[in-house]
């Protein structure tokens, strides 16, 4: 089966393929689209986020309900969304990264001494990134052309990142004055009270909505998650989405790392660890929203800001130490019951093969 | 069955209660028990403006103190020398606790026991409990004879203590709540020896503020060895100033990737705190000056203890205003000299680690890595061990 011909649109689905009872969305009244996207199934995180904003306005009136607050949420959850981001390409494709945490650190590890060493920051800052970019194909590597599941393959590989950046730094963080200088702007200039890091925040996911939602290229990736044997039947090339999905998610770390780095004025051997399961959470509360079970880049924000919002207000309420873990934790709970009901939904019954085929092909096309 | 039928959309709306009704469960709970919380402990504002003369004899006496402890100290504590020959040969294994700053200890320790004339190994542990058991195993196979470890508790090595014992195997230990027992013959950076730090704190924020201080002590309950550092603040830092605002909050350590974040909602629904003290400064103060900063709460200072390159570096471009530097060499020092005075048949003398106020006025030139508080601690030693 030529590719082409295999992504070309279905003019005429078969009859019984296709759910004929589920009208075609594009078609409905836009005010009837509107509703649609607004049900709680879609966007249920972001009523909660109202109701905590609700809460939280009536329980510590005097400092919640500001924009203080609203900055605050934005630039102590922007490095969070980041790591989010990072791992939602990946993600869509199914396929887990879990090495994305050590490359943030690779990344300000390697700027900081370079940096450190008097190379000129614009370099210093390549390298750093390129780093990023070179772990992306390692792990590509293994995981598509050494066929090692993605979630142990990346444990190792981000492993092995760990061991060589202790065996490179002896464990001590890199400091230098030079990173008090320019470097340091690229995490700490702050505008009308937001650091840049909001604003990359915005850019990346900007980038990213458009590619999933937007491009072939996209369509495909959440069809190689869907179901990657479809996807192959259909002429997806999964392999190579999977391949640059991975080195897109590498990339991305490697920014991010170079951002905390700036942020915390060192490269820090362990900065980038304390990321991996808050940025796993915000993604997969992410997939809840907005996508019917996808992974989607203003999702991820979403959830990001649900639980940063959660968070901040309880620390603003001076609440007890257990407070935050028992605040994410039910939130994560009851929204992966919400996003396993919608997977299932989209996926189907292995019945619906032949009907998924033909989504597969309106929509890769 | 579609997304949109009636009994998926019930199956959605129930996991979309189930949520809400879980998060109010929790606001409820934080809500209900935040009457322990710090904010009610703020009991700073119920100074007591007693006199004049008393608030200035206090940040007197903390000035003074302040001075004495940021005379870095030029002598180890240990000051007795072994006085008999210490005996070659002896195979060492230091066990290391799995993070990176253990690791330099490792090195250290190493060292020290060349100088003696014995060799040493290091058991990396991943700080599992099992790995940790598992190395005593190992140190007893290895025909050690003796053990250097740091934070090791009696209780969670207690199945290890006989075949120890059976093969006379000392353990020269650090910064545990312990008390020495055998086999451990030695303990430093006791909770009492702690305790010390928490008093130069008090008297650096005291003493910098001229009186005029609310500080938030930032504690991690999850090391009890903090426990005294914490309480000796609170104690000193009333008893030199006691009108200043006073209050803690605890951070678990599941959130220190939070805690700066955590300390500036704390700071913004308490804007009259401008002072903030971490009683583990690398594990809280990573992105804290920033984080500050992206709030306009530039004009809080930070003091801690502990640290890391990173925080000595916050140090001297100013962004912190002091630490209490651990001094793991010369700790670590001290630790073989147990081993050699309890080698060489001599009592074990029981010392504390040097204590050093660091602020940007004597931070070292070199930052980038550890380094010795007691620059001349090696030549000591030797002198000690009669090298």
């Amino acid at each position: 089966m030529q590719r082409n011909d295999a992504l070309r649109p279905v003019p005429a689905p078969e009859p019984g393929a296709v759910d004929t009872k589920r009208p075609n969305p594009s078609r409905l009244p836009m005010t009837t689209r509107w509703l649609r996207g607004l049900a709680f199934n879609r966007i249920g995180a972001v009523y909660v986020w109202l109701g905590i904003v609700v809460v939280f306005s009536i329980w510590v009136p005097s400092t919640f309900p500001t924009l203080s607050t609203v900055k605050q949420v934005f630039n102590a959850n922007a490095l969070t969304a980041l790591a989010a981001l990072a791992i939602t390409i990946p993600l869509a494709a199914r396929v887990f990264d879990l090495s994305f945490a050590y490359t943030m650190t690779l990344s300000g590890v390697i700027t900081a001494h370079f940096l450190g060493v008097g190379v000129p920051l614009v370099p210093a800052v390549l390298l750093g990134l390129g780093a990023g970019v070179l772990i992306g194909v390692i792990n590509a590597v293994v995981v598509v052309v050494m066929r090692i599941d993605s979630f142990i393959g990346t444990l190792a590989t981000g492993s092995l990142i760990q061991a060589l950046i202790t065996m490179a730094t002896g464990g001590t963080a890199i400091i230098s004055t030079r990173l008090q200088g320019g470097f340091a702007k690229i995490g700490q200039t702050n505008v009308s009270g937001f650091t840049l890091p909001v604003a990359y925040v915005l850019v990346v996911a900007i980038a990213m909505w458009f590619l999933l939602e937007h491009t072939a290229t996209g369509r495909r990736l959440y069809a190689t998650g869907f179901n990657s044997d479809a996807a192959k039947l259909a002429g997806v090339r999964v392999d190579r989405l999977r391949f640059m999905s991975l080195v897109v998610s590498g990339s991305l770390a490697g920014a991010a790392g170079l951002v905390l780095a700036s942020t915390i004025g060192s490269g820090d051997p362990s900065a980038g660890t304390s990321y991996l399961l808050p940025a796993f959470a915000a993604a997969f509360l992410g997939a809840t929203q907005l996508k019917h079970g996808r992974f989607n880049a203003f999702g991820t924000l979403i959830a990001v800001l649900l639980l940063g919002t959660g968070t901040t207000g309880l620390g603003l309420a001076n609440a007890p130490q257990w407070a935050a873990d028992m605040f994410v934790g039910a939130v994560l709970i009851a929204s992966l019951a919400v996003t396993g009901i919608q997977r299932r939904s989209v996926t189907g019954s292995p019945g619906r093969l032949r009907s998924l085929l033909q989504r597969f092909r309106a929509v890769a096309g | 069955m579609s997304p949109s039928t009636p009994a998926r959309s019930r199956m959605c709306r129930t996991a979309v209660v189930l949520a809400a009704s879980a998060l109010l469960a929790v606001l409820v709970a934080a809500c209900g028990s935040s009457s322990n919380s710090p904010g009610t402990a703020s009991a700073a504002n119920a100074a007591n403006t007693s006199s004049a003369s008393n608030s200035n004899s206090g940040v007197a006496a903390a000035q003074q103190v302040v001075a004495q402890a940021m005379q870095r100290p030029s002598t180890v504590s240990v000051t007795t020398p072994v006085g008999k020959p210490v005996p070659s040969g002896k195979k060492i294994v230091f066990i290391s606790c799995g993070i990176a700053v253990c690791d330099l200890q490792g090195k250290i320790v190493a060292k020290a026991t060349s100088l003696l004339g014995w060799s040493t190994s290091t058991i990396a542990t991943t700080g599992t409990p099992t790995s940790v058991l598992a190395a005593y195993d190992t140190a007893v196979r290895q025909g050690a004879n003796a053990i250097v470890t740091t934070a090791a508790l009696r209780a969670e090595i207690a199945s290890k203590l006989p075949a120890l014992q059976a093969k006379g195997i000392v353990i020269s230990n650090c910064c545990t709540t312990d008390p020495v027992a055998a086999p451990f013959i030695y303990n430093t950076s006791t909770p009492a020896q702690a305790a010390v730090g928490g008093k130069i704190l008090a008297a650096e924020v005291v003493a910098d503020s001229k009186g005029k201080a609310n500080a938030l002590y930032v504690n991690l309950p999850a090391y009890s060895i903090l426990s005294s550092l914490g309480s000796t603040f609170a104690s000193s830092y009333k008893q030199y100033c006691s009108s200043c605002g006073y209050a803690s909050i605890d951070v678990a350590i599941t959130q220190l990737a939070t805690a700066p974040n955590l300390i500036v909602s704390y700071l913004r629904s308490h804007p009259s705190v401008n002072y903030v003290v971490l009683s583990v400064a690398n594990a809280l103060d990573n992105g804290l000056p920033a984080a500050l900063s992206a709030a306009g709460l530039s004009n809080v200072k930070i003091v801690g203890q502990g640290g890391g390159p990173t925080d000595y570096q916050y140090v001297a471009s100013g962004q912190e205003l002091a630490l209490l530097p651990f001094d793991y060499y010369t700790v670590d020092y001290q630790m073989v000299d147990a081993l050699a005075r309890h080698f060489a048949g001599v009592p074990v003398q029981m010392t504390a680690p040097p204590e050093w106020l660091m602020t940007k006025a004597n931070v070292p030139s070199n930052i980038s890595t550890e380094f010795p508080v007691v620059t001349g601690y090696q030549s000591q030693f030797l002198k000690l061990w009669g090298k």
